[in-house]
């Protein structure tokens, strides 16, 4: 609806008495007899009104500037009787059209020509000059340059150019004026009215193009934006940000990426869904680095995009050289003419790939604004690759880090069990009355102890980091938990004549977990109380209920935790203890890392001077009411 | 080989370790077979008389312990003999649990322990 109404704006000028006015000005310095210029205005003035009908639905199609283009160049061949006529759009320069509408020319003529005619000889002469260029045989003009092969024979010739206010939108094309030698100065006349009003039409289809593109653009880089939020594989990123130019900005699109100096097909689509895995068989048999000088290699060696608004034929078999792939391509690629753009995947000065849209089926040309487009898209999409590369590899660094540390873990182990199991030998061989020898061996004992439990630390923080510390969960007794946590300590704690009291709230429920985790959370949280507790103290394991969650707390009277060290003892390499006797203080990291794997919290309470209470709350067990 | 006395195949690769194991448990009245890996444990069984017990390593050369217990269990002159799992291996509970294995062993494993699992499942006399 909204762009019928930008229609009706566009032809309100198109006002009978104003065109009246028009003609009569156009036909003023005319020496007919009047009532003969008069009926001849009048059949002028019914084909005008029939051309701007056309026009007006033209404008309300979906064909853009071209739809309006090849409307404008039907009536004006109609009008001027020509036997043909074209309009191409484009600027006042020798720049190449950026479309050629033709009419009069039979469609499989079109076809074979393939590629716009060129800027060149007298076309070059209208398209850059602001007069019309009218001729009784235009191969006699000392401009003229030939036909292309299999061109229409053309004699008389007219064009002018198609402007609104200053700028010029494009150039009326009318040759072999049928009836008569050559096109008539009343022709011409007839023809700039059209010309007017066919720049207000095609001013308004451009207006109405430029505001499609710019939505065009916004929903293209929004899709961009959420296909590469959704993942951490390139390769799945590159072939969904392919399909996206397709079919608004393309008939198919390619990328690929740079591995080992070779190109590897990620990603490739067809408009017409038969011909993608066709397009995709066809890509994947040769590398475009292979053929020197293509406008891949060009992309990628300048990383600049290329833009070749007319891939010929000729260029395609210069990088297609096996006979079978040439036969797929012809299937493929229908147009003898596509238009290319290529676009090298550059993030942070790395060329990581690259990808190529083009027209292949339908007849279009890129432009500098479709290249700025593509370029947009494809600049976020090096980006998200070069994240994901980036990422991968890291990914990759932890995983040999972590596999290395599993099998030096696993292989200390034989030696550390036959230094045991030779202290234990040794222990039992050693005669009575040798006191010094058998400490020695208790040394021995206990060192081999403690580096088999930091292998153990060390592995556990690393499955901790990893996130694939796997839980075996069950449901457990909280009170059951901290017996068995005491008896543990038991005889520790009474080295240091500590009393370990338990304080487990009634009718608690079970609590869901790993039992050997959960075991080796409290431990790690008793030692590091043992080891602060003042000989003499107490230190109390409780369980309570909080909310639909357990929590446990050991609580002790040492001297508390320092306020400037709270933020960091739960840090991976943090050790508060100020001696190096115990470790790399692990514990904690471990215990809040276990604790969190179980969907808890951890955390300490500490008044310095005070003591330390560090508690965690673990899921209950789900009651028989909140199952369902 | 002390008449009366139960064997046990040692299976590891470490020399140190299966010295230490060896020693102590020939110093607690077993008499004991050695081999550094799978295919030499099944060198052993075949061709050396009795044995009631295989105490094995699983990360091995040659042949690792997961092949040769597959081998053992498919000899029907083998199978019946128990085998203990003796590894360094994090996960070797579960390990041992869905290979079905007598016992498991974790290393670093002290004499205590060693001795308790044998005791339980070859007496020794």
């Amino acid at each position: 609806m909204q762009d019928e109404r930008t229609v009706e704006t566009g032809l309100d000028e198109l006002s009978r008495s104003e065109l009246i006015e028009a003609l009569r000005e156009a036909r003023r310095e005319l020496t007919c007899a009047p009532s003969e210029a008069e009926h001849s205005l009048r059949e002028e003035l019914q084909a005008l009104d029939r051309a701007y009908l056309e026009i007006a639905r033209a404008l309300a199609g979906p064909g853009g500037m071209e739809g309006v283009a090849r409307v404008v160049a039907e009536q004006a061949r109609i009008i001027a009787g020509a036997e043909y006529a074209a309009v191409g759009l484009g600027d006042a320069s020798d720049a190449p059209f950026t479309s050629w509408s033709a009419a009069g020319v039979p469609p499989d003529l079109l076809q074979t020509l393939g590629r716009y005619p060129r800027a060149v000889g007298v076309l070059g002469q209208v398209k850059r000059g602001s007069q019309p260029v009218r001729l009784r045989d235009v191969r006699k003009d000392p401009a003229f340059v030939g036909l292309a092969p299999g061109h229409p024979e053309l004699t008389s010739f007219l064009g002018l150019q198609i402007r609104h206010d200053a700028a010029v939108l494009g150039h009326l094309i009318l040759a072999n004026k049928q009836g008569a030698e050559e096109f008539t100065e009343a022709d011409q006349c007839t023809l700039m009215v059209l010309a007017e009003r066919a720049g207000i039409a095609l001013e308004v289809a451009r207006l109405r193009q430029v505001e499609l593109r710019e939505r065009l653009r916004l929903g293209l880089l929004a899709d961009t934006g959420r296909v590469l939020a959704t993942g951490l594989d390139a390769d799945a990123a590159i072939a969904a940000v392919v399909r996206l130019p397709v079919p608004e900005l393309a008939d198919l699109a390619a990328a690929y990426l740079l591995e080992d100096d070779r190109l590897r097909l990620v990603g490739a689509t067809h408009r017409d869904p038969v011909k993608t895995p066709l397009l995709t068989h066809l890509l994947a048999k040769f590398d475009p680095l292979d053929s020197r000088g293509s406008a891949t290699v060009r992309a990628l060696e300048t990383r600049r995009p290329v833009l070749v608004p007319e891939y010929t034929q000729a260029m395609l078999d210069a990088v297609i050289e096996d006979p079978e792939a040439r036969s797929l391509a012809r299937q493929i690629f229908t147009r003898p003419v596509m238009s290319v753009m290529v676009l090298p995947l550059v993030a942070r000065g790395h060329v990581l790939g690259v990808m190529a849209c083009a027209w292949s089926d339908s007849d279009r040309r890129y432009d500098q604004s479709d290249l700025v487009l593509a370029e947009e898209i494809v600049d976020r999409l090096a980006l998200a690759v070069d994240n994901v590369l980036l990422y991968r590899r890291t990914a990759e660094a932890l995983r040999n880090r972590d596999s290395i540390l599993a099998i030096v873990a696993h292989d200390l182990r034989s030696p550390l069990a036959a230094i045991h199991l030779s202290a234990d030998l040794l222990a039992q061989a050693c005669p009575p009355g040798l006191e010094d020898a058998k400490k020695r061996i208790t040394t021995v004992k206990r060192s081999a102890e403690r580096m088999n439990r930091l292998i153990e630390d060390l592995v556990q923080a690393t499955l901790i980091e990893g996130g694939r510390l796997a839980l075996d969960r069950q449901p457990q007794e909280a009170r059951a938990l901290i017996a068995e946590t005491r008896s543990t300590f038991d005889s520790i704690a009474r080295q240091k004549a500590l009393r370990l009291e338990a304080a487990v709230a009634p009718r608690l429920p079970r609590v869901l977990c790993d039992r050997e985790r959960v075991l080796q959370t409290l431990s790690n949280l008793v030692d590091n109380a043992i080891k602060f507790a003042p000989d003499g103290s107490t230190i109390v394991l409780e369980a309570t209920m909080r909310g639909a969650e357990i929590c446990f707390s050991v609580r002790d009277r040492g001297p508390g935790i320092p306020l400037e060290q709270l933020p960091h003892i739960f840090d991976r390499y943090w050790k508060g203890v100020p001696s190096g006797r115990h470790g790399p203080g692990l514990g904690l990291y471990i215990a809040k890392g276990i604790v969190e794997a179980h969907g808890g919290r951890l955390w300490v309470e500490s008044v310095p001077g005070r003591g330390a209470a560090f508690s965690f709350t673990l899921p209950a067990e789900p009651g028989p009411d909140a199952r369902s | 080989m002390r008449a009366g006395s139960k064997t046990v195949l040692v299976v590891e690769d470490d020399p140190d370790c299966l010295d230490a194991v060896a020693d102590a448990l020939e110093a607690s009245g077993y008499g004991v077979e050695r081999a550094v890996h799978g295919r030499e444990a099944l060198d052993v069984l075949r061709s050396d008389g009795h044995v009631d017990l295989i105490l094995l390593d699983l990360m091995m050369p040659v042949m690792d312990g997961l092949e040769f217990l597959a081998r053992q269990r498919s000899d029907p002159t083998l199978a019946s003999i128990p085998v203990v799992l003796l590894s360094g291996e994090a996960t070797l509970a579960r390990r041992a649990a869905v290979l079905g294995v007598a016992g498991h062993l974790r290393k670093p494993v002290d004499l205590e322990a060693l001795l308790a699992t044998l005791d339980r499942l070859v007496p020794r006399s």
